[in-house]
């Protein structure tokens, strides 16, 4: 598939994408396996391991974000997810977000939920089926 | 040193995935992938004592090991990333980095034994 077909493919715009930015590729697997599990008709699950890759591809207009905050593990250089989240916001105000870090810095989960309007999740052992209950809402809000 | 106890928790990632084995299999080489070069980066860092990277390295592979139910490393990484921040008390780090090495070592032999099951 060249590049035009790639962005022409998006054509249904009833179908559900959900991207996953998480510069941590096990923990960005085992997400995606598990979302693939528990909603087996979505067939566009992506992982970006920084920010930057992400953005490039808002036109397919995601149903759901999952980012994680820290994402320079692998390039130093890499912006934050908050400052991600800023940036997509600001193309489209309307995204629906989920902030799932281990971060426990006060002032980026505040700002992430008051000023971008962000769900925050703690990474812990239940944070997949909390991820699954909030993409469900998503979803359902998007039919509505 | 040695250990007979097991590490790794296997339940977690089993009940997650259901029957699709080939993705547990894909996590699994990820892991086995992963985890020896956050392991490198943190010896590395040690050396040079780059508590930026020693701090970043250990809060990613605190959800590396979560996945395959290591919990005996959560405190551990946790401390060495408290120190990260704080950039602080290397020789403290170091003993810490031994247990991480010798945990992640041990589970790195349960973990390809797993994989059997998943080929």
């Amino acid at each position: 598939m060249n590049i035009f077909e790639r962005k022409l493919k998006k054509t249904n715009p009833h179908e559900k994408t959900i991207f996953i930015v998480e510069d941590n590729e096990v923990y960005a697997k085992a997400l995606q396996g598990f979302l693939i599990t528990r909603f087996p008709d979505i067939h566009n699950i992506k992982i970006y391991p920084f920010g930057e890759a992400c953005l490039m591809d808002l036109y397919q207009n995601p149903t759901v974000i999952i980012m994680d905050h820290l994402l320079n593990t692998k390039n130093r250089d890499a912006a934050t997810g908050l400052s991600i989240i800023k940036k997509i916001k600001t193309a489209s105000s309307d995204s629906n977000i989920i902030l799932l870090s281990a971060q426990k810095e006060f002032d980026v989960v505040s700002k992430a939920i008051s000023k971008y309007g962000c769900t925050y999740l703690q990474k812990d052992e239940h944070s997949f089926s909390k991820v699954e209950k909030l993409v469900k809402m998503f979803f359902h809000n998007e039919m509505a | 040193m040695k250990n007979n106890k097991h590490v790794c928790d296997f339940s977690y990632l089993s009940e997650t995935m259901g029957e699709k084995k080939h993705l547990v299999k894909e996590i699994i080489d990820v892991f086995l992938k992963q985890v020896p070069e956050e392991l490198q980066s943190i010896n590395n860092a040690i050396t040079k004592a780059d508590y930026s990277i020693i701090k970043n390295s250990a809060h990613t592979m605190k959800s590396s090991v979560s996945i395959m139910g290591i919990s005996e490393l959560a405190p551990v990484l946790q401390e060495m990333e408290a120190l990260g921040a704080t950039a602080s008390n290397i020789e403290k780090i170091k003993a810490l980095n031994q247990k991480l090495d010798f945990t992640c070592k041990q589970a790195i032999k349960e973990i390809e034994r797993e994989k059997q099951n998943y080929t």
